[in-house]
């Protein structure tokens, strides 16, 4: 019988490939319409990525309260150890170390003097090295106006709005006027390669762009870094991975140094902290200099009862602590919209496919009634007739669903590498506007298994509503229906 | 010789819900079918024909009565129990042929035999048996668009047969025929009815084939009105 059956459903068209054309090409589109929309999400939040936060971000607890005032002397030490242990712990993402800087940009004359000057807002990025990636994320070769990219340790970018404010030329030396992380005065001479423009409003008005090495050097930052950002490999912003990790590093990384100081064990190490040359040299260095030395100095703390007072400004505060993309506060809310967003485009999208399926399959089987009728006279009985019909749309929809999802995420993973390039029409539209000049797709785990529910479950149950006419009704009535 | 009752039928009543009332399309038939026999239904269009035949047949139950098909109460079977009668003991001819257009002539025949659970090579013998016996031998890789229709009832015919059952229901075989064809049909429905010993109730008011009968029963608004015993009935 089932060899019976499979010839039909192989010589019919209209119960075999038409169904299956129709589930190919609707899974196809979930899959291809999901993965799209993912990936234009993921856009979105990309360049937010790329120039503040980081899919995630390591700063110093201090730092992170006030960031916005780019404290670097609240800084991270020793961000090569770090790093180390980062690519460690979360082997999915890369890391790259970031000092962005505050101070006054000076232009000077022939003679050395002042010509202008003007705060700026500097950001250091390694650039030069391959691991960190920073080059291909953020695309500068696109938001170049003149000049050319960084090429060396002084070589300094200048957005085109400050360029044009300070009168500077590509070859120009600028000289950056800030402080050290430890608080020293310090100049330092950048210079001019490029001007470019992010095409963020007023986002780089005052901004510069210059390689980690120069500010570190500029700055007295040697293996120390405002912030290590972290991406993950596959440049997707998967929010809760983002979230797991930086819970991760916050438990067993960051507290480490707060637990020991707090537990059993490490009272007592606070006892004979009162002096202070007793504590590890390790220990020491996680504290800022200037701090160390003042403590050194000052023979003030040589009781308990005044440690505790100091440690009002716990040390731990300079410990490392791990900040997710969506933990900055107008990024939660657009993370949980692009989230919501998809769901809900989603979910209407398969709605849709799933009726389409769900009614091809009732229909499928109403044309079917005389067949059925004639089965049964002939002495099938309902249940092998109903049964037969199920596990035809069984197969089918799983056919079906399987070279839908096959293609549909071959088409996603082809549009996730190679993109699809907008730029054409982007430029017909406002040149001020903030998109991306490529959208790309992104496959994610659910694309593998998500066309499985409008194209088997709907098909199925559309066959199966359309099989219950089989019982509900007298025999003779489904035979009225084919006789007609 | 006693004959066996093939149906047996007794105070059977037929009521189908309409609206919130009952309609009755059958009251008060008594029918007794012995083996062998060549029946016919006959009365005007909703008279109560169909509805007769399907009851015989198990696709539809009596609301009254009592109702006995080879030498099963058909009152109290299961769907399923009907459901082997039907594969094992009956056949079925419609007006409109109901072959399955996606099979051959040698599928659609075959497929009777295939619910049967029947091993491939007596499947075949019998298939090619039922075929040559309704003259459709050249035919017998052909599917039903490409055939007559009178090829098509012949084709029904033999799947009707092709597992030798003991009662052979058919509703207005010949209904959309023409006369020769009619014929044809009539002349080798009762050259089977005379060379194996299978019961025939047809179901009919086309004058043509009234002939072919032995027995005419004609119904009316529900009721048996006449039971007709024909001396001399054509033949083949
Ligand atoms: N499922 C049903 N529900 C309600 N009424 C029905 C149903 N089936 C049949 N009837 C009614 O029962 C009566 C007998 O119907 P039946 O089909 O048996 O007539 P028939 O003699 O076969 O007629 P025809 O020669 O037109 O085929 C008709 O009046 C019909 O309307
Ligand atoms: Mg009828």
């Amino acid at each position: 019988m089932i060899k019976f059956l499979a010839k039909g459903l192989i010589r019919d068209r209209s119960r075999s490939l038409f169904p299956l054309l129709a589930i190919v090409i609707t899974v196809t589109l979930v899959i291809f319409g999901i993965g799209f929309m993912e990936g234009a999400m993921n856009n979105f939040l990309q360049s937010t990525a790329v120039i503040s936060s980081g899919h995630v971000k390591v700063v110093t607890k201090a730092y992170e309260k006030e960031s916005n005032q780019l404290p670097n002397d609240l800084a991270l030490f020793e961000t090569d150890k770090i790093i180390r242990t980062l690519y460690n712990m979360y082997p999915n993402y890369f890391w790259s170390p970031r000092i962005t800087f505050g101070g006054l940009l000076d232009v000077p004359n022939e003679n050395g003097e002042t010509k202008e000057q003007a705060p700026v807002f500097g950001i250091g990025i390694d650039f030069f090295s391959e691991k960190s990636r920073q080059a291909e994320i953020w695309e500068l070769e696109k938001y170049l106006i003149s000049g050319h990219l960084l090429k060396d340790r002084d070589d300094a970018l200048i957005s085109l709005k400050l360029a044009e404010q300070l009168n500077v030329n590509i070859g120009s030396a600028i000289t950056l006027i800030s402080s050290t992380m430890d608080n020293a005065f310090t100049t330092y001479n950048f210079n001019v390669v490029g001007t470019f423009n992010l095409n963020k409003g007023q986002a780089d008005r005052q901004m510069i762009l210059v390689d980690i090495s120069g500010v570190r050097q500029a700055l007295d930052m040697e293996d120390a870094a405002s912030e290590i950002f972290g991406y993950h490999n596959s440049l997707y912003y998967d929010d809760e991975d983002a979230v797991r990790i930086r819970s991760d590093f916050n438990l067993t990384y960051s507290d480490s140094i707060e637990q020991m100081l707090r537990n059993e064990e490490s009272y007592n190490a606070l006892s004979y902290m009162a002096g202070w040359n007793k504590i590890s040299n390790a220990e020491k260095r996680k504290l800022p200099k200037q701090r160390t030395d003042a403590l050194s100095d000052n023979q003030m703390y040589d009781n308990i009862d005044e440690w505790e007072d100091l440690s009002v400004e716990d040390p731990a505060i300079f410990s490392p602590k791990m900040i997710a993309l969506r933990d900055s506060s107008q990024l939660a809310s657009m993370v949980d919209f692009s989230n919501v967003a998809m769901s809900v485009m989603a979910a209407i999208f398969l709605v849709i496919v799933m009726v389409v399926l769900w009614n091809m399959g009732l229909m499928n089987g109403l044309r079917r009634y005389g067949e059925f009728g004639l089965r049964l006279a002939i002495g099938e009985s309902k249940g092998q007739v109903y049964r037969s019909m199920i596990i035809e749309a069984v197969i089918i929809g799983f056919v079906g669903t399987l070279l839908g999802t096959i293609l549909g995420v071959s088409l996603t993973y082809y549009v996730q590498e190679f993109g699809i390039d907008y730029s054409e029409a982007i430029n017909q539209m406002s040149s001020e506007m903030v998109l991306p000049n490529v959208f790309y797709a992104k496959v994610t785990s659910e694309l593998y298994y998500i066309g499985f529910i409008p194209g088997v479950l709907a098909t199925v149950l559309g066959t199966m509503l359309a099989g219950l006419a089989i019982y509900k009704r007298e025999m003779s009535q489904l035979f009225k229906e084919l006789e007609a | 010789m006693e004959n066996k009752n093939v149906i047996n039928i007794k105070n059977l009543v037929k009521q189908f819900p309409v609206g919130g009332n009952y309609f009755t399309a059958l009251q008060n038939i008594d029918l007794k079918l012995s083996e062998g026999e060549f029946i016919g239904l006959v009365g005007p269009s909703g008279s109560g024909k169909t509805t007769l035949l399907n009851i015989i047949g198990g696709l539809d139950s009596a609301t009254e009565g009592s109702v006995s098909v080879l030498g099963n109460s058909m009152d109290n079977t299961s769907h399923n129990e009907r459901a082997i009668i039907r594969r094992k003991h009956m056949g079925f001819i419609f007006q409109s042929y109901n072959l399955l257009p996606v099979y051959t002539v040698y599928e659609n025949v075959e497929l009777p035999l295939v619910l049967n659970n029947m091993e491939k090579a007596e499947r075949e013998k019998k298939v090619t048996q039922a075929v040559e016996w309704v003259g459709l031998k050249d035919k017998i890789n052909s599917k039903p668009a490409d055939m007559s229709g009178g090829e098509c009832q012949r084709t029904a015919i033999a799947r009707a047969i092709v597992h030798e059952p003991a009662l052979l229901l058919a509703d207005e075989p010949t209904a959309n025929l023409d006369a020769e064809n009619s014929h044809n049909i009539m002349k080798i429905l009762s050259k089977l009815n005379s060379e194996i010993s299978t019961s025939f109730v047809f179901a009919t008011h086309d004058e043509k084939i009234m002939g072919y009968l032995r027995r005419i029963i004609h119904l009316e608004d529900g009721k048996i009105i006449n039971d007709e015993k024909i001396s001399n009935p054509k033949s083949t």
